[in-house]
């Protein structure tokens, strides 16, 4: 077995008695790994106290949970909301939150970013109180810090100060935060600064071998390294000729009239595009944005499940548009419509919104025959019980139009289907609140792996490693030169273990890749 | 320094006799004195089960007030955990720390704006609690800040290393292996019980053929009725009984292995005591309940020095003057016949506690401001009271003089502790005073002026004055000497005094009353002053100068002068002692 220095220097100095150890870690490089072994070898050294692992996705929390589990209650591993929750509910009281501190953080705007907020204000104020939390955590873990919020990092320092010992993972090259508008790069650049004076406070080190691809295609692992050195200093990213081993480049152009809404293609330009998804072992298939996601999922003919991953923007945007509506049935209406117009198709505002939202200002009146009278039958449900019971029904109702394949709905079809039938579920209290708080609990302990062939935006695809994966449209409006886009990039190329497509366009290239392969044949 | 655990207050509700009790008790050891059956045990036995270090404690319904189950009890502690401790790391969650402000366990305060808000300096408290569930088992929680709950386990509970001595004569517990026990905790390792039992049960019991014989004929016929064939004797757990609970510690006497548990109950203690300070805890709180029990004062007067020197928290009742004489330097609480527990505070009792134990052991503690009091007083409560005070409970104390009664009345009325108290009025304080005399009431006797020698020389008539001088043997010669010093003449004939006093302008009234207070502020020089300051011991200062000027109030027929005074105070006193009150006149 090889020894590579990097790896033993990060063991070594994450063993070091150094308080503070910062590790920047590409993907790909063996951080869970290193993590994880830290953690297994300190733990018993730590005689009654503990080490505290904090990730921001239940996804690498359990990743890490089964690579440690033979350390008991000694490696605790949470999610940073759920430790600051956790701790905001023991307070809040005096944090002036109600005492279900976690639910009205996920049915308020912002609420786990103000919950943090205030729990840093606690703790700052009363650092005996972060005392205690650092005499039951002698170590901290902090996975992917880049992803770590002014208040959440301040609240980590709050215990450092009190004595536990950190050990600090993140990736500058990593920051594409959650889903929403592009960053821009003076605001990426903030948190590459606190990166960079991070390692200045501490002993610093990196990892540099990309073990992920050592069974996979190594000359992969290795370019998607050299392109994460280029993309991180302004430089292009090379595609040789001839490509490593694992990586392959397409060439096709969106021959849609309105390529914003739609992807299509020519044949010849579709063929190999759409072999690519009969590999063996799947492929993933990625996408910038969820425009562009729905786009890909209708190329295929929705033949293949989007991945929804942990978050679920609809419906969070569902709960609260109930929650002001205030009973009023037109109110709920359109927030019923809206919900359905982001997890299905062929269900639009001009096919059936426009007159389900009409139906319900007239309150159901008019005597209608047919496709009218099935959407008569599915506004009456509202206007009879306006509020999230009666969007459950209104769903549940319109699923079971759909797998009738009902002639009202020709061409309708679930496309987000977990989430759909998430919201089917809000009727189960009174509560809306309540309701929400349950659904969001069991998707934790839900399935961490989307299937074999799907599709992502790149954003739900970050900490994800599959076999195959495959990048498209790579044309300017997804990737251009800024710092985000770099980024985004970066956490796109550094998914697959063993092959990568790049769909390159001809009219508007990315200007992030350079080389021979980058040029149409 | 490490430190040690504190408990810094204590609440009980609904356990035994206790129907609540809300309790601050102090660093170091803390004396708890009162009457029988006011629950100062039970508060040793609340404490002990909320830190108990084993998980199966039997509870009844007697452990309930009054018997009734239908409501739950609980023993809830705020206490301070020293780091070292780690309570934090061995607790199964995170524990959320309250914050100690106003001798209770707080929320924090939080400025929840952005701007810089200061920082609490506030030690954190945990509050941890002990419920008996309505199915009478107990339920062993620490709250967090928000009253959710966290487990707390016998491992964290035996960390808290309770010390307990009880007052009952299951005393050898602790010098036994009986699960929990000092002994257990000191010795015993995972297993170690079952393995005793598999060496008892593999020892030969040596039978012979008759009794082999016997248990084959048993045997034979168990099988003939289809019953398991039992055919040897061997150890069988029994019912309430356990194997620890036979195997305790062994001593040489005379050359014979003797358990320690068959020596007296002093040695007994003393041992168990021995076997706890061996255990390898850090932490302690010990609990001693009637700490006198068969130790003799010299033996007691050790254990306190030791349990003083100790740094841990101590929890201890006695009933004994010599205990409470030897735990001067510790603090006092005393519990009332309402069950509340509360602290005599140390610097105001401190002396009066060495000096006089028993006072804090009465049924009712009387208190004169001196020696003058206490003679005057033991004369006056034979006649007042219909039996002696002694055999009432009633205790008579010197309070030591005008600057020390004060603080010692307002420290002991403070609690609960029954208290009456003859005191002079020097015009000192008077707001002090009158917070007192609320509490007080009428057991609070304060001469509206001066002290009891001007109260009571004010109503003799000027033509017996002369007869004060006479001390109890008839002589006048001493007193008569410090009203010739005073008056400047050698002679102390009753002719030159009297023709002094009218040449000084003075009456011998006067005169008398100067001698008798000790006022000396137109003594002629330094060694006057001297001389005259000792006077008042020539007259009544001592107790049989205040027993004698009692007399003098009905030898005199000065009684009904002062009567309407003092009738208050002693009816008072007999409402104490169950009597009806008196009428002016029924004294004489």
């Amino acid at each position: 077995m090889t020894v590579i220095a990097s790896d033993v220097k990060v063991a070594a100095a994450l063993r070091s008695s150094e308080p503070l150890v910062v590790i920047e870690a590409p993907a790909g490089c063996g951080k869970t790994h290193q993590a994880a072994d830290y953690c297994r070898d300190v733990a018993p050294q730590l005689g009654n106290r503990r080490v505290l692992v904090l990730t921001h996705t239940h996804a690498a929390r359990s990743e890490i949970a089964s690579r440690t589990a033979s350390q008991g209650g000694r490696v605790e591993i949470r999610t940073i909301h759920s430790f600051i929750t956790e701790v905001a509910t023991g307070y809040h009281l005096a944090l002036d939150l109600p005492a279900d501190v976690a639910e009205w953080a996920r049915s308020n705007p912002g609420g786990f970013d103000e919950v943090a907020r205030r729990t840093r204000r606690l703790l700052e104020q009363s650092p005996k109180i972060a005392k205690a939390l650092a005499l039951r955590y002698a170590v901290i873990v902090c996975d992917e810090h880049q992803d770590t919020s002014e208040d959440q990092n301040a609240i980590i320092f709050c215990l450092h100060a009190q004595g536990s010992v950190l050990r600090i993972f993140g990736d500058p090259m990593q920051i594409i935060f959650a889903d929403g508008p592009d960053k821009t790069d003076p605001q990426i650049q903030k948190i590459v600064d606190r990166w960079t004076k991070l390692r200045g406070q501490g002993r610093a080190e990196g990892l540099d071998h990309p073990h992920r691809w050592k069974k996979g295609s190594p000359a992969l692992g290795a370019w998607i390294l050299k392109a994460r050195a280029a993309l991180a200093n302004g430089s292009l990213v090379d595609l040789p000729s001839p490509l490593p081993a694992g990586l392959t480049v397409l060439f096709a152009e969106n021959t849609s009239n309105v390529p914003q809404k739609m992807l299509a293609m020519s044949l010849a330009d579709r063929k190999p595009v759409g072999k690519r998804m009969t590999v063996d072992g799947g492929c993933l298939v990625l996408g910038v944005g969820k425009q562009n996601v729905r786009n890909i999922s209708a190329f295929w003919g929705h033949q293949h499940p989007i991945w929804e991953g942990h978050t679920r923007d609809a419906l969070e945007e569902l709960v609260r548009s109930l929650k002001a509506a205030g009973g009023s049935p037109t109110k709920v209406g359109a927030a019923f419509l809206a919900f359905v117009y982001a997890t299905t198709k062929g269900f639009t505002a001009s096919s059936h919104g426009d007159a389900y939202a009409k139906e319900l200002v007239d309150g159901c009146t008019k005597a209608r025959k047919g496709k009218p009278a099935e959407i008569q039958m599915l506004a009456k449900i509202i206007m009879a019980q306006p509020d999230h019971k009666g969007v459950s029904a209104c769903l549940l109702a319109l699923k079971t139009l759909m797998q009738a394949e009902h002639v009202a709905v020709p061409d309708a079809k679930i496309l987000l289907v977990r989430e759909f039938n998430e919201a089917m579920r809000l009727c189960a209290s009174d509560d809306i609140d309540r309701s929400f708080t349950v659904i969001s609990q069991s998707r934790t302990h839900g399935s961490h792996r989307p299937p074999d062939r799907s599709i992502s935006t790149v954003h739900k695809a970050k900490g994800l490693e599959c076999k195959n994966v495959m990048v498209m449209l790579c044309d300017k409006a997804s990737f251009a030169n800024t710092a985000y886009k770099r980024r985004l990039l970066y956490v796109a190329l550094s998914r697959p273990i063993e092959t990568l497509t790049l769909v390159l366009c001809r009219k508007n290239p990315t200007p992030l890749l350079t080389g021979p392969g980058s040029i149409p044949p | 320094m490490a430190g040690q655990p504190e408990i810094r207050r204590l609440k009980i509700e609904r356990f035994r006799g206790l129907q609540s009790l809300d309790w601050r008790p102090s660093s170091g050891v803390n004396l708890i004195v009162g009457g029988g059956d006011t629950g100062k045990s039970t508060v040793l036995e609340a404490i002990a089960l909320l830190f108990s270090p084993v998980g199966n404690v039997g509870v009844q319904e007697t452990d309930y007030f009054d018997r009734e189950t239908d409501a739950e009890f609980m023993i809830e502690a705020t206490i301070r955990a020293p780091a070292d401790m780690e309570l934090e790391a061995k607790a199964t969650q995170a524990l959320l720390p309250w914050e100690w402000k106003d001798a209770s366990a707080t929320m924090p305060e939080v400025d929840l704006t952005g701007g810089a808000a200061p920082v609490s300096a506030l030690e954190t408290v945990y509050v941890v609690r002990a419920r008996g569930t309505e199915g009478i088992e107990v339920i062993w929680e620490i709250v967090q800040p928000d009253r959710s709950v966290a487990s707390f386990p016998p491992g964290l509970r035996r960390l808290f290393g309770i010390v307990r001595l009880s007052g009952d004569d299951r005393n050898d517990r602790d010098l036994r292996l009986v699960h929990g026990s000092a002994l257990d905790r000191l010795v015993s390792k995972p297993n170690f019980k079952a393995q005793v039992s598999q060496q008892i049960a593999q020892f030969d019991l040596a039978l012979d053929v008759e009794q082999t014989d016997a248990l084959k004929r048993l045997a034979d016929d168990l099988e003939k009725r289809g019953l398991p064939r039992g055919d040897r004797l061997g150890l069988t757990s029994g019912q309430g009984i356990s194997i620890g609970s036979l195997i305790g510690l062994m001593a040489q006497k005379n050359g014979t292995s003797l358990p320690l548990a068959s020596w007296g109950a002093g040695t007994r203690r003393m041992a168990s005591l021995a076997v706890a300070s061996q255990m390898d805890a850090k932490f302690r709180i010990t609990l001693i309940d009637e700490i006198e029990r068969g130790l003799e004062p010299y033996r007691l007067r050790d254990l306190a020095d030791d349990l003083l020197s100790e740094e841990g928290q101590a929890f201890i009742t006695t009933h004994s003057s010599v205990a409470l004489n030897a735990f001067a330097s510790a603090s006092l609480h005393y519990m009332d016949t309402k069950s509340t527990l509360a602290q005599l505070e140390r610097a105001k009792v401190q002396n009066h506690q060495a000096a006089h134990p028993e006072t804090f052991l009465a049924r009712v503690a009387i208190i004169g401001e001196g020696d003058t009091e206490v003679g005057f007083l033991t004369v006056l409560l034979e006649k007042a009271l219909s039996k002696s005070p002694r055999k009432l409970g009633f205790h008579l104390s010197s309070g030591g003089g005008d600057d020390k009664m004060l603080p010692l009345l307002q420290a002991i009325s403070a609690t609960g502790l029954v208290c009456a108290a003859l005191c002079d009025n020097d015009d000192k304080s008077p707001g002090l005073w009158a917070a007192v005399k609320v509490l007080m009431k009428d057991t609070l006797l304060q001469w509206e002026n001066g002290c009891i020698e001007e109260n009571v020389i004010a109503h003799v008539p000027d033509a017996d004055l002369w007869d004060l001088l006479a001390d109890p043997d008839g002589a006048t010669g001493d007193r008569a000497r410090t009203i010739a010093d005073r008056l400047g003449v050698v002679s102390k004939d009753r002719a030159d005094i009297e023709a002094a006093c009218a040449a000084k302008g003075t009456t011998l009234r006067a005169v008398i009353l100067a001698a008798a207070t000790g006022k000396k502020d137109s003594a002629p020089d330094e060694a006057a002053k001297k001389a005259w300051a000792k006077h008042p011991q020539k007259w009544f200062k001592s107790v049989d100068g205040g027993a004698e000027l009692a007399n003098k109030l009905f030898t005199m027929n000065l009684w009904p002068n002062i009567e309407s005074t003092m009738l208050p105070f002693f009816n008072a006193l007999r409402h104490l002692a169950g009597d009806l009150p008196l009428k002016p006149g029924d004294i004489s």
